[in-house]
């Protein structure tokens, strides 16, 4: 059995009832019978966040190696202080023929619903109670591999923090430039759709594959954002050494002072 | 009104009016359009045609070209290598453009009838700034780069323009072939509905297993939990073993599982798959735990999981004391993406 999408983003007001979509697969040879149920993923939440859920059809027949589409509603309750929700969508597959003797092994899966709730009573929120142009992600413990040789991948890693109140999903990209402020090299940051909790700092790091064969001065800029949101940025100076590169100029100066002898 | 003359018997030497001269104008290719499968050219005398011409693969610009203007691209290949469900990877073909040269790329959902551009994040925006034109190696150079942010299930094409130098901005490349990211997904599934334990004695350690298979192409990864509660029979249980890790010992009662290869007892098999991690209590071979009406998390991936499998082993010892009865239990295992 599978589910897709495996996780939504959802950003609604109070005002709003917001439809869903959950695909459920059986991939399995057998009929089967599909029961979806909620469940409050947000454990620091006391609002029972799981009742905002309305189902078309929570509990039907799925035949083998088919799929069905399943709607469902967020309704949110005005009740609920502005900030991040996160609600599963729990999918089980029974087989009532199945008599269990010692264990049985139910499985379950669960579509997360990640929503960013705006409440129209809660003033001191809402979308401009976001800082556009600040401390929405903040970048720190910057650090490279300064021993790096030449071609291994040059690594960069930092950490990201989540300063807002709400979900994000951070992207952005490494670049390395030279002193002319020319672009040597560039990687994204391969971290998204890989959500950041409000507050939460995660580790992060990318790698600049093959980098360059040079050694000096050179800067390197993280700029990363929370989704639609103004980008932090972080830049080093840094003086690079990729010692294989030192190694082949000293086999060079050897050959020079070998043909001199003859 | 400016009236040109012009010798074309033999060799042109000069095009001239009574203010301008074109020495030795060009003449090429007739005056009618010249295709192939890969190639269009259109004939020209001197600097005169208003519209670009493409094929299938390539587009050429309508004039001739200025000294510092960049190639027209050839089209790019936009594809999904990886099962990716918000991003599709571009790879551009530079031709002889320099290294400084710029492109800007441009995307759309709806065969270019709308479309959106590649931004210097690599996500789409509605808008082409002057810091969205990205040069080779910010594209990944020969192996590309992911353009991401984009929806699950949908099909895409791209379109890439160059400029090199001020005012040179060439057309737009050749469209390119359509890519479809996919839905992003969860899958598990059991290869048992139910794990027979036998008999159960104060002699011997009851055992039985079952795999786990799971996928996802989340970036994120997965984690899997396991729940229930220990074995009953009526009012009568075997004690579970806690959420401490211990040996299987005959003669005590004791439920629990991991998720290892064991020797003593000889049950279960190590996890087969790249990236994953048992979890603490139910990680160590031979050592068993199982925490009662707690979701215990069990193993978890950080990336893009391809179809793996876990075993789960489960042991059963029984006192002396223990009630006879049959004794059963429900076991869930509930999937989420990280």
């Amino acid at each position: 059995m599978s589910v897709s999408p495996a996780k939504q983003h959802l950003t609604i007001s109070s005002t709003q009832n917001e439809p869903v979509k959950l695909i459920v697969r059986n991939h399995s040879t057998k009929n089967t019978t599909i029961n979806i149920e909620t469940r409050n993923l947000d454990s620091s939440s006391t609002s029972r966040v799981e009742e905002w859920v309305t189902y078309s059809n929570n509990n039907f027949n799925l035949n083998a190696n088919s799929s069905q589409e399943v709607m469902a509603e967020i309704n949110p309750s005005n009740s609920v202080p502005s900030g991040a929700y996160s609600i599963g969508l729990v999918v089980s597959a029974s087989d009532p023929s199945v008599e269990s003797q010692n264990a049985t092994v139910d499985t379950q899966i669960t579509s997360t619903i990640l929503i960013n709730y705006f409440s129209n009573s809660d003033t001191s929120a809402g979308i401009e109670g976001i800082d556009l142009n600040t401390e929405a992600l903040e970048i720190s413990s910057y650090k490279i591999n300064n021993n790096y040789f030449w071609p291994q991948a040059l690594r960069v890693e930092f950490n990201l923090k989540n300063n807002s109140k709400f979900f994000g999903v951070p992207h952005g990209l490494v670049r390395l430039t030279n002193s002319k402020g020319e672009v040597v090299k560039q990687a994204k940051i391969n971290i998204s759709a890989k959500e950041l909790m409000p507050e939460q700092t995660a580790e992060y790091y990318v790698d600049i594959s093959k980098p360059f064969f040079t050694t000096g001065n050179f800067n390197i800029e993280i700029i990363a954002s929370l989704q639609e949101e103004k980008p932090a940025v972080m830049q080093k100076n840094v003086f690079l050494f990729p010692w294989v590169g030192v190694l082949i100029l000293l086999l060079i100066y050897g050959g020079f002072k070998l043909k001199a002898k003859h | 009104m400016t009236v040109f003359s012009s010798s074309l018997a033999s060799a042109v030497e000069q095009t001239s009016s009574d203010n301008y001269i074109i020495e030795q104008p060009s003449f090429s290719g007739g005056s009618n359009t010249s295709d192939s499968d890969n190639f269009s050219t259109r004939g020209t005398v001197g600097d005169t045609s208003d519209l670009g011409l493409e094929s299938d693969n390539y587009s050429l610009d309508a004039t001739e070209a200025a000294s510092r203007q960049a190639d027209v691209l050839p089209k790019p290949t936009l594809e999904n290598d990886n099962d990716y469900f918000d991003r599709l990877r571009i790879t551009i073909d530079e031709q002889d453009n320099p290294s400084d040269t710029k492109y800007a790329i441009a995307i759309s959902k709806d065969n270019f009838s709308t479309f959106s551009y590649v931004q210097q994040d690599l996500t789409i925006g509605s808008s082409l700034s002057s810091e969205d034109w990205l040069i080779f190696a910010e594209l990944g150079e020969a192996d590309g780069e992911l353009i991401i942010g984009l929806d699950e299930n949908t099909s895409y094409k791209v379109r890439v323009a160059a400029f090199h130098g001020d005012f040179s901005t060439t057309r737009y490349s050749a469209t390119s072939d359509e890519a479809t990211t996919s839905s992003s997904y969860l899958r598990l599934s059991s290869d048992k509905e139910s794990c027979s334990l036998g008999t159960l004695t104060e002699l011997a350690t009851a055992t039985c297993n079952y795999n786990l298979s799971f996928s996802s192409n989340y970036y994120g990864g997965l984690k899997i939990t396991t729940s229930g509660s220990t074995l009953t029979s009526g009012g009568n249980k075997i004690e579970a073993i806690g959420s401490t890790a211990v040996a299987s010992q005959t003669g005590i009662e004791q439920f629990g599982f991991n998720a290892k290869a064991n020797s003593n007892p000889a049950v279960g098999q190590e996890p087969v798959g790249s990236n994953i991690t048992i979890n603490n209590p139910f990680t160590t071979k031979d050592l068993f735990a199982f925490s009662e009406n707690i979701e215990q998390d069990t193993l978890t991936t950080d990336s893009i999981t391809a179809t793996s499998t876990s075993t789960i082993s489960i042991i059963v010892n029984a006192a002396s004391d223990t009630e006879p009865g049959s004794y059963q239990t429900t076991i869930t295992h509930t999937i989420y993406a990280n």
